[in-house]
C-alpha cells in the first residue's frame, strides 16, 4: 500500500489540484480517494502500468467532482456568451507548472468542464450528464475556458520573450 | 479556432507532478477502510471488548464478596486481646441470614439507652435486626467508657449504619493493599485502610470512559453507644470502576455529540468497633448511566486531536451487595452477604479536555481528564457521589466515531 502511495501520490495530487486548487480541500479529496483505492486495490485487475494510473486518476476525478457538487461550486454553470476567438497559442513553450497554474486559476465551472473535456476525453453530452447541466452549457463553458487560457498563455509568452 | 492545442495539453502535463500534501499518508492510514485484515481486526477487537465488558459487569454484579480480613490486625486494645486460642463463640449467635431488605436511605442514629434488652448479648456486641426500628434519635457522644484508642472526633453529622452485622461494612486501619478485582478485560486495584484510596479499572471495552480513577477518602469516626459500650464507625467511599460503551457522531468537522451506556460500581467500606467486637462490611452499589455530551474539536494534528466536551449523565442504581464479617477479638464470629434493593436515580454534569488518536476510520482511542458534579439528592444513599459531589474524573477508552 505504502509503495502504491509513494508511486502515485504526487501524480494524483497534480490531477486533483487541477480540479480543486485549494490545498486543504484537495487534501480531503485525495485522502478519500486513497482510502477508496486502497480498499479496492485487492480487487483491481492489473493490466499494465497505464491501467493502474488511469484507474487511480479516475477515482480522484470522480471524488473531486463529488466534492465540487457537494460544495455547490458548480451551481452557477449556465450558458454564457462566448468570448472572442483567440488564435492558437504556442502552448509547448509554456512550462508545465505554469500551465497547471493557469488551469487552476480558471473559474470553477470553466475549469471543471475544461478538465473533463480535455484530460478525461469526455463529450459535452457526458459532461452535461455528470454535472447536471445542459449540453450547450458544457460546450459554452469549454469555449470560454479555452479562450481565457489562450489569452493567458499569450500574455505569459509575451512577458517572457 | 482550432481545438488541437488543447488536445496537446494532456501530453504536456503527463509527467507533471505536485508534492502530495503534508500528512496525507497519515490521514489515509487513519481513514483506510480497506484491508480486510484490518477491518476484521476492528470487528474482532470490538467484539472482544464488548464480551469483556459484559463479563466484567456480570462478575461485578453477581460475584462481589466481602474481602477476607485479617483478624490479627484488629484494632482492639491490648488489654482486651485474646491470647492463645480463639475465644468461644457466643451461645446466642447472630441471626443466620437476615432477609433482604431495602437499603436504608439514611443510617438510623443510635442511642445507648434505647437498645432493647433482647439485643444484648454477653459475648457479641451486635444488635439484632429489629433493634434500630425502636431506637429514638439522640445526639451522639464523643467518648464512651469503652472507647478505643484510635477514636477521633466526629467530622460530620454521621448516621451510623444499621447496627446489624450485615449492614455495617468494614475497612480498618492497617489492612494491606490487595488485589481486589481482576477480569479478562482489566484489573482493579484497591488500597484499603489508608487515608487515601485509589481505584483503577482498565478495560478494552469500546466506549467512552473506559478507565476511571477516583482518589478520595471519607473517614468518618462516630462514637456511638450500643449496649452501654461506645462504638466507632468509620466509613470510606470509593468509586472503584467505570466501564462504558459509547458512540459519537460528528455533525460538523468540529462538533460532535456522544452518548452510550456506562456502568459504575461505588464501593463503601464500614468499620464498626465496639469493645472487643469489630464488624467489617463492604457495600457495592451498581449504577447504569446514559451519558450525553457535546464535543468540540479545538486542535487537530495528523491523527491527534484535542477536544473539549461537556454534558449531563443520568444514572440509576440497578443493584447492591452487602457483605460483612464480625469478629470477637481475633475470632470470626459471623459472616453474611445479602442483596438489598436500592432505588436511586441521579444526574451529574461532566466536563473534560481530551486527546483523541484516530486509530481507524471509525474508531479512536481517547484520554480524558475532567470534572464531574453529581447533583445532590436528599434521598440518595450515602456513597462516593454524595460525599464527593464534585470529583475529578480520568478516563480513557475506545470510541466508535461516525
Amino acid at each position: 500500500m505504502r509503495q502504491f502511495y509513494e508511486r502515485y501520490a504526487d501524480y494524483l495530487t497534480a490531477v486533483c489540484s487541477r480540479y480543486i486548487p485549494e490545498k486543504a480541500d484537495a487534501k480531503d479529496v485525495l485522502q478519500e480517494s486513497f482510502v477508496k483505492m486502497l480498499g479496492a486495490l485487492d480487487s483491481f485487475e492489473y493490466r499494465g502500468e497505464g491501467s493502474l494510473k488511469a484507474w487511480s486518476s479516475r477515482i480522484v476525478v470522480n471524488t473531486a467532482l463529488k466534492s465540487l457538487r457537494k460544495s455547490g461550486r458548480l451551481r452557477y454553470m449556465e450558458a454564457l456568451p462566448d468570448l472572442p476567438e483567440e488564435s492558437e497559442p504556442e502552448v509547448e513553450r509554456v512550462p508545465a507548472p505554469v500551465l497547471q497554474q493557469f488551469i487552476q486559476a480558471l473559474p470553477d465551472g470553466y475549469r471543471t468542464v475544461f478538465n473533463l473535456f480535455v484530460f478525461e476525453k469526455k463529450s459535452h453530452r457526458e459532461i452535461a450528464a455528470l454535472l447536471g447541466i445542459k449540453e450547450d452549457s458544457s460546450a459554452s463553458q469549454f469555449f470560454r475556458a479555452r479562450a481565457l487560457l489562450a489569452r493567458k498563455i499569450k500574455q505569459y509568452l509575451k512577458e517572457n520573450e | 479556432m482550432s481545438k488541437d492545442w488543447t488536445h496537446r495539453l494532456p501530453d504536456l502535463l503527463e509527467g507533471y507532478t505536485e508534492a502530495a500534501p503534508e500528512g496525507l499518508w497519515d490521514a489515509v492510514q487513519a481513514g483506510v477502510v480497506a484491508p480486510r485484515k484490518r477491518r476484521g481486526a476492528v470487528v474482532w477487537w470490538s467484539a472482544a471488548a464488548l464480551v469483556a465488558a459484559a463479563a466484567a459487569i456480570l462478575l461485578l454484579v453477581f460475584l462481589p464478596k466481602p474481602a477476607p480480613l485479617q483478624p490479627a490486625a484488629l484494632p482492639v486494645p491490648e488489654n482486651r486481646l485474646v491470647q492463645g486460642a480463639a475465644p468461644e463463640l457466643p451461645t446466642a449467635p447472630l441471626p443466620d441470614k437476615p432477609p433482604a431488605t431495602a437499603f436504608p436511605k439514611a443510617f438510623p442514629e443510635i442511642h445507648s439507652e434505647a437498645v432493647p434488652e433482647a439485643a444484648t448479648d454477653a459475648a457479641l456486641d451486635v444488635i439484632p435486626e429489629a433493634a434500630p426500628e425502636v431506637i429514638p434519635e439522640v445526639t451522639s457522644e464523643t467518648e464512651g467508657p469503652e472507647s478505643l484508642p484510635h477514636e477521633t472526633e466526629p467530622q460530620h453529622p454521621v448516621r451510623p449504619d444499621r447496627p446489624t452485622p450485615g449492614a455495617n461494612p468494614k475497612t480498618h486501619p492497617g489492612a494491606k493493599p490487595r488485589l481486589q478485582f481482576t477480569v479478562t478485560s482489566g484489573a482493579y486495584l484497591a488500597q484499603a485502610g489508608s487515608a487515601v484510596t485509589q481505584g483503577y479499572g482498565i478495560s478494552a471495552n469500546p466506549g467512552m470512559p473506559m478507565l476511571s480513577k477516583a482518589i478520595g477518602s471519607n473517614p468518618i469516626s462516630v462514637p456511638m453507644l450500643r449496649r452501654n459500650q461506645a462504638s466507632t464507625t468509620e466509613s470510606r467511599h470509593r468509586q472503584s470502576l467505570r466501564l462504558a460503551v459509547g458512540v459519537s457522531y460528528n455533525f460538523t468537522d468540529r462538533w460532535s455529540v456522544a452518548s452510550g451506556l456506562s456502568y459504575t460500581v461505588l464501593r463503601s467500606d464500614y468499620n464498626t468497633v465496639s469493645g472487643e467486637t469489630a464488624t467489617f462490611s463492604t457495600r457495592h452499589l451498581h449504577y447504569l448511566g446514559i451519558p450525553l455530551s457535546l464535543q468540540w474539536k479545538a486542535l487537530e494534528w495528523k491523527r491527534l486531536s484535542l477536544y473539549l466536551n461537556a454534558g449531563p449523565m443520568w444514572e440509576t442504581a440497578v443493584g447492591a451487595r452487602l457483605g460483612s464479617r464480625s469478629y470477637v477479638g481475633a475470632a470470626l464470629s459471623s459472616e453474611q452477604a445479602e442483596s438489598p434493593s436500592v432505588r436511586d436515580s441521579r444526574w451529574s454534569l461532566n466536563a473534560g479536555v481530551g486527546i483523541q488518536y484516530q486509530l481507524f476510520r471509525r474508531g479512536a482511542l481517547f484520554l480524558q481528564p475532567g470534572l464531574s458534579w453529581h447533583i445532590p439528592r436528599a434521598d440518595s444513599p450515602e456513597s462516593y457521589y454524595t460525599v464527593h459531589p464534585l470529583l475529578p474524573d480520568f478516563s480513557f477508552g475506545y470510541r466508535f466515531t461516525f
